[in-house]
């Protein structure tokens, strides 16, 4: 299935160190990593955390729920790239465990929710990789 | 600091970045009465942006240099200028070398006549960016879009505070000869200005062009200008991560990057003449006044409304138009122009009696920072 906003030049390259969030994302399922020492959250490629400088890193699940941190509309697209023609939202949601990620939404939208707000997550897929996303629809 | 050699600043495709920066280079030794031959240290600051040509070490050979001490090329993303500029200062006074040249040039405009793609694959590398990039976080405009996102939800940010920076900006360039965007601009025409990334317009963001910088530095000689020398230097590199608490995007207390330069140049803020900001976008002229004291925390809007920066203000700051109207080579858009207010060069937008400037550099996403005190000795 091809995705609402971005070309498969954009699927992001199979890294082995964050197998587990692809495995995972692809279960429907968000993991992200944090210091099994400490449970600091890390971000996706950290490798010795910045709590207590253990390299112990695990995978946690986490709740598919998060809040806007901040979020832009792009108005200028890359037509090479970005498959729509209009503008499309770029929002920065934190989860419960302290992990912030950029995402877009499930599909086109012309609304997002502001600065706080609740929201939950699901899934779009680039190319084989599936990638967690806003769902405005749900 | 004895030259400093400028190509013509462009918007159109032209010479490649080696023959740029040869040009600088052998304008900036004409300029200190010099030759090609004292230079016997080569420090080089490529740039980042994919597609572009970027410079090498090679560069010692296109120049017809010969016997070096030092060749060297520095990366810390857009602070690197500043960063050379200081180690060049080094040098000279350690004895590593005599004459140590500081070179940055740029091609990101190709022969589409557009810089769009080549800083769209500005990005950074990593999954965490791959991450981001399959979400449309293409380049360092949506970047810096979502950082002026968060800065208005942590302490408010209307149009009026970017458009302040952005009108200010333009009025020093008006008197800068080499910036590309002089022509007097009003809010009406801010307004009209096509959103890139909200809240960014187009006339919130740099304008890349195509062209050279070099600064020659050397021990005991000035040529014939005023002797200006490096009497401060900071850095800090806030290692910012994608996860709370805390903010993620920007500083919200100060770095101590500019303490310490004016610590080592003996002075405090009210002693800077002129203010030189990496100004990539509106919004981080804000941040940048904030995270080194110029203003409160979420005060730097308020300290661009009340004229502080503007001409005839009490601090003038990027007077020659900065990146915004002026013209975008990195961090040696704000070092140059530096040295030239320092020098009495500025001509139309000279601020009177100039003795003390701080340059400000930032790199990545406010990733890193580098500041440098420089000081007119008469």
């Amino acid at each position: 299935m091809v995705d609402w906003l971005a070309d498969d030049s954009l699927e992001p390259p199979d890294v082995a160190r964050c197998a587990p969030f692809r495995r995972a994302a692809d279960q429907g399922r968000l993991v992200l990593p944090c210091c099994r020492a400490c449970d600091t959250a890390l971000e996706l490629d950290q490798v010795a955390c910045h709590g207590c400088a253990q390299t112990d890193v695990v995978w946690r699940d986490v709740p598919l729920l998060g809040h806007v941190h901040a979020a832009s509309w792009i108005h200028r697209v890359a037509p090479a790239q970005i498959l729509t023609e209009r503008p499309y939202p770029l929002l920065d949601i934190e989860f419960a465990a302290g992990h912030r990620l950029v995402l877009t939404t499930t599909s086109a939208t012309t609304t997002v929710p502001p600065v706080g707000a609740a929201v939950r997550i699901a899934f779009r897929r680039v190319g084989n990789t599936a990638l967690p996303a806003v769902d405005l629809d749900g | 600091m004895a030259g400093l050699g400028l190509t013509p600043m462009t918007t159109k495709a032209g010479p490649d970045v080696s023959t740029l920066a040869v040009t600088a280079l052998t304008e900036a030794v004409r300029d200190a009465d010099m030759s090609l031959q004292d230079i016997d240290g080569l420090l080089i600051n490529r740039s980042g942006v994919p597609g572009a040509g970027t410079l090498s070490l090679d560069l010692a050979r296109t120049a017809g240099l010969q016997d070096l001490r030092v060749l060297k090329e520095v990366e810390c993303r857009g602070t690197t200028a500043a960063l050379i500029l200081a180690e060049a200062f080094t040098m000279v006074e350690s004895g590593a070398a005599t004459t140590v040249a500081a070179v940055f040039a740029d091609t990101p405009i190709g022969s589409t006549g557009s810089a769009g793609a080549g800083f769209a694959q500005y990005a950074g590398s990593g999954h965490t960016r791959a991450v981001e990039r399959a979400a449309g976080l293409l380049g360092a405009v949506p970047a810096y879009a979502l950082i002026a996102a968060r800065y208005a939800a942590v302490h408010g940010l209307e149009p009026e505070d970017l458009a302040t920076v952005a009108l200010t900006a333009r009025q020093w360039a008006a008197g800068n000869p080499l910036a590309v965007s002089r022509e007097p601009l009003a809010m009406a025409s801010y307004v009209d200005s096509p959103m890139v990334a909200t809240p960014l317009r187009r006339l919130d963001c740099a304008r890349p062009v195509n062209g050279a910088a070099a600064l020659l530095v050397t021990a005991g000689n000035s040529g014939h200008h005023p002797i200006v020398r490096v009497v401060g230097a900071g850095a800090a590199h806030p290692v910012r991560r994608r996860v709370g608490p805390g903010e993620s995007w920007f500083d919200v207390e100060e770095v101590p990057a500019a303490n310490v330069a004016l610590a080592e140049a003996g002075i405090s803020r009210e002693d800077v003449d002129v203010l030189q900001l990496y100004d990539a976008f509106t919004i981080v002229t804000l941040c940048l006044l904030e995270a080194h004291g110029f203003a409160p925390p979420g005060g730097g809007a308020a300290w661009m409304h009340d004229g502080h920066g503007s001409p005839g203000g009490s601090l003038p700051l990027n007077t020659g138009g900065g990146h915004l109207s002026g013209w975008y080579l990195q961090g040696m858009t704000p070092v140059v122009e530096a040295i030239i207010q320092l020098r009495g060069a500025g001509g139309a937008r000279q601020v009177p009696e100039a003795q003390t400037a701080f340059v400000a550099t930032m790199g990545g996403r406010l990733d890193d920072h580098a500041v440098l005190v420089l000081r007119r000795e008469d």
